[in-house]
């Protein structure tokens, strides 16, 4: 597997390649890419019968160990891997150690290991444990084992530890990776997992990140949001959400436009070189504050809460009871072609599963989309009119 | 509730279903009839193009409410939502089906408990005859939709033939079969269905409600039935269910935990094709893509069930049809003697267990 570069600049946005995957010849994945989540092997609310309506390419997924550690016996069993066990083998997979759309406890990690919380409660893992789900999932890409349990207001002593522990993990886990037979390549690849809505994930762009996970779209869908935000620069100035706006979009006031996060930021060290297998970058820290709560409708900050609103609908809102018209009338994705808001609003209020459904076609759809338009704009030196055209206010204005 | 749980309409057509059932019970009260008005009806709403059909709002009352009460002009109910006083009569159950739009819809009938006995039953019986007249005084849509009468009488030979005797002179598309579906013996089960596929015109549709499991869609296909509707499929596969020929898989059960085999090998739909036994176990009532999944593979094992016996009786081989698929649940050959007795009633002999209790 090659990670090819396209530009040289240390802490720049960049485009990226990853091709001549061993498993899945003739696969390309362009950078910055998003790794759609997969917690328990599935996309949440999507049958493969349904995603391929969704999409048909070979999206990367990205499934976190902490919940598939339950299957370890059986994927061992099995022999052939976490992709092929969950009915995806034609994909791209990547593990990491934890579940982004869900706020990580502090300070259970020990001295030889680090706790993660499956079904059945917490596990503590050490590099060998780790290693030996690994092994039984054969991920075309993973997280080295580490402590990434700092955050802003961790004691130097603990971040110094950390960082200690993260390299001691590290060269364990590279220890075993070489012992199994796969060899990979030097270039470094930087992948931030959380719940970084679309402001942040474009200022982690720019710092040069390439991979994020869908997590985001996953907590937005558990709150029965619809994502409308402009994902693409439209050059006319007129918003491609303008005309949703005049159906009754999200009154907004008064709102800061600094990115925050509506999970914890797992913030980590940076590892050496290495093959293979991912880095976390440090979250550089800005002006700009992460703020941590948890997601899963449970936000704390009300803050976070009224800055999401400006990317997406509350379909749970009364005012769409008797709205026939698609969640974005620009958007080309199955739900808005054949379905409307009251539909949807009537399905959440019910509690029917249909919901949660149609709502992650959706947006899923317009985040890969979202994805598509920052290559574009990384191409074409766009950046900066992407950024605004997202951060868009979209009530009439 | 506007949607056959968490299945796509797009999935279902896949799947081959031709019609859904709604309850306008549900309906009528979340989103309500005005907002499907607005809508242009249910099709619309859903955005499924193929048929609909909606019961009258009666069942679920009856069977959900503490409150019912029920006199000669309607069934008196509290409204679970804010307490209040609601009576559903049958010209209100047929307007609020009016406005749903299904392309088949039901009187507003009588319901009593299968295992009632004495005057209560006669009482509901011949209620059910005066409310289909007044659904039909009632009813704005006759071009577009079809209203069907429900067959009542409980478990008396003569009060369901009475029934009949009364519904056959109003002219009606179909009819339905009622109050058979609840704690009765199998026994009196299929003696009743019996008794009232016999007496019904041949040239009208035969439905019986909330029928059933595989074995008994079966027997009541032997006995002149045409309809069925049943939460099953859908209902089993939310507690991790799958349906095969020889019975049903708990998924949940341990023993799945490695074995890598689709639910059933023989089945093409799109859950066998890439799942296994051992992944499904792993996601069953804790994931929701799971009960999508079995939802899909129950409604095919139904669906396709329903095409055999459809190509078995084109062919002129419903008979052996019916041997096999018993053979195939029942595999040491001991049926239930109300199946045999069912199906003998039309003249299909199971092959016995044992050879010298040939009759």
């Amino acid at each position: 597997m090659k990670f090819i570069l396209s530009s040289v600049a240390s802490c720049s946005n960049r485009i990226g390649y990853i091709k001549d995957i061993e498993r899945l010849p003739g696969l390309m994945l362009e950078t910055p890419m998003l790794l759609l989540y997969a917690k328990g092997g599935s996309i949440p609310h999507l049958t493969y019968e349904v995603l391929q309506m969704v999409t048909k390419d070979k999206q990367p997924l990205h499934i976190p160990i902490s919940t598939v550690a339950h299957c370890h016996e059986a994927v061992t069993a099995f022999r052939k891997g976490i992709a092929d066990f969950t009915g995806l083998k034609e994909y791209f997979t990547f593990c990491s150690i934890h579940d982004p759309a869900v706020a990580t406890p502090y300070g259970f990690n020990d001295k030889n290991t680090i706790s993660i919380w499956p079904r059945n409660g917490r596990k503590q893992l050490d590099p060998d444990k780790y290693m030996d789900m690994i092994e039984a999932f054969q991920p075309d890409m993973y997280q080295a084992l580490c402590d990434g349990d700092t955050d802003l207001k961790s004691s130097k002593k603990r971040i110094h530890k950390s960082i200690d522990k993260s390299l001691m993990f590290f060269e364990k886990c590279l220890e075993r990776h070489e012992k199994s037979e796969k060899h990979l390549p030097n270039e470094k690849f930087r992948i931030l997992h959380g719940c970084w809505n679309p402001g942040t994930v474009l200022s982690m762009v720019e710092l040069g990140i390439d991979a994020f996970d869908s997590s985001y779209p996953y907590t937005v869908t558990e709150r029965g949001g619809a994502l409308i935000f402009q994902n693409c620069i439209n050059n006319l100035n007129i918003p491609s959400s303008a005309t949703d706006a005049l159906n009754a979009a999200e009154p907004v006031t008064d709102i800061e436009l600094k990115p925050e996060t509506s999970i914890s930021a797992q913030s980590s060290s940076e590892p050496p070189e290495k093959k293979k297998i991912s880095t976390q970058e440090a979250s550089h820290a800005e002006e700009d504050k992460y703020v941590v709560s948890k997601t899963q409708g449970h936000t704390t900050e009300s803050q976070s809460s009224r800055l999401n609103k400006i990317y997406e609908l509350s379909l749970l809102d009364e005012k769409y009871a008797e709205d026939f018209t698609p969640l974005s009338r620009s958007c080309s994705c199955l739900t808005c072609q054949k379905h409307t808001r009251a539909y949807i609003h009537h399905l959440l209020q019910t509690h029917e599963l249909l919901g949660p459904v149609l709502l992650t076609i959706h947006n899923l759809h317009h985040y890969m989309e979202f994805f598509k338009s920052i290559r574009e704009a990384i191409k074409s030196n766009s950046l900066e009119s992407l950024k605004r055209c997202v951060n868009e206010r979209n009530d009439v204005s | 509730m506007g949607t056959l749980k968490g299945l796509l309409p797009d999935q279902l057509e896949a799947l081959g279903c031709q019609i859904m059932l709604g309850n306008t019970y549900h309906l009528g009260t979340r989103p309500g009839p005005s907002v499907i008005m607005k809508a242009g009806g249910l099709h619309k709403f859903m955005n499924w193009n193929r048929a609909l059909l909606t019961d009258s709002g009666g069942f679920q009352m009856v069977s959900l409410l503490k409150l019912a009460e029920i006199t000669e002009e309607g069934v008196k109910f509290q409204s679970p939502y804010n307490g209040s006083e609601v009576m559903l009569t049958p010209e209100r159950s047929i307007e609020i089906q009016n406005s749903i739009g299904a392309d088949i819809i039901m009187q507003l009938d009588d319901v009593v408990r299968t295992t009632t006995t004495g005057p209560r039953v006669e009482e509901a019986m011949l209620r059910t005859t005066r409310w289909l007249d007044r659904c039909l005084g009632a009813h704005q849509n006759a071009a577009t939709q079809s209203i069907f009468p429900i067959v009542q009488g409980g478990l008396s030979k003569a009060l369901r033939t009475e029934s009949v005797k009364q519904l056959i002179q109003r002219d009606v598309p179909g009819f339905a079969i009622g109050g058979l579906s609840g704690g009765e013996s199998k026994n009196d089960f299929w003696k009743m269905v019996h008794l009232t596929t016999d007496l019904l015109p041949e040239d009208k549709p035969r439905y019986l409600m909330g029928v059933g499991f595989a074995v008994d869609l079966v027997v009541c296909c032997a006995l002149g039935v045409d309809m069925f509707d049943c939460v099953f499929p859908t209902r089993t596969a939310r507690f991790g269910c799958a349906l095969t020929c020889s019975g049903q898989l708990n998924l949940k059960q341990k023993k799945y935990a490695k074995d890598f085999q689709p639910i059933d090998e023989g089945c093409d739909c799109s859950t066998c094709e890439r799942y296994t036994r051992a992944y499904l176990h792993t996601i069953v009532t804790v994931e929701p893509v799971a009960c999508h999944l079995l939802s899909v593979h129950n409604i095919a094992y139904q669906l396709r069930l329903m095409l055999s016996i459809r190509e078995s009786i084109e062919q002129q081989r419903f008979p052996e049809f019916v041997c096999k698929f018993m053979a195939n649940i029942y595999t040491n050959k001991e049926y239930p003697q109300w199946i045999v007795d069912a199906l003998a009633a039309v003249n299909i002999h199971l092959d016995p267990a044992d050879p010298t209790a040939e009759n």
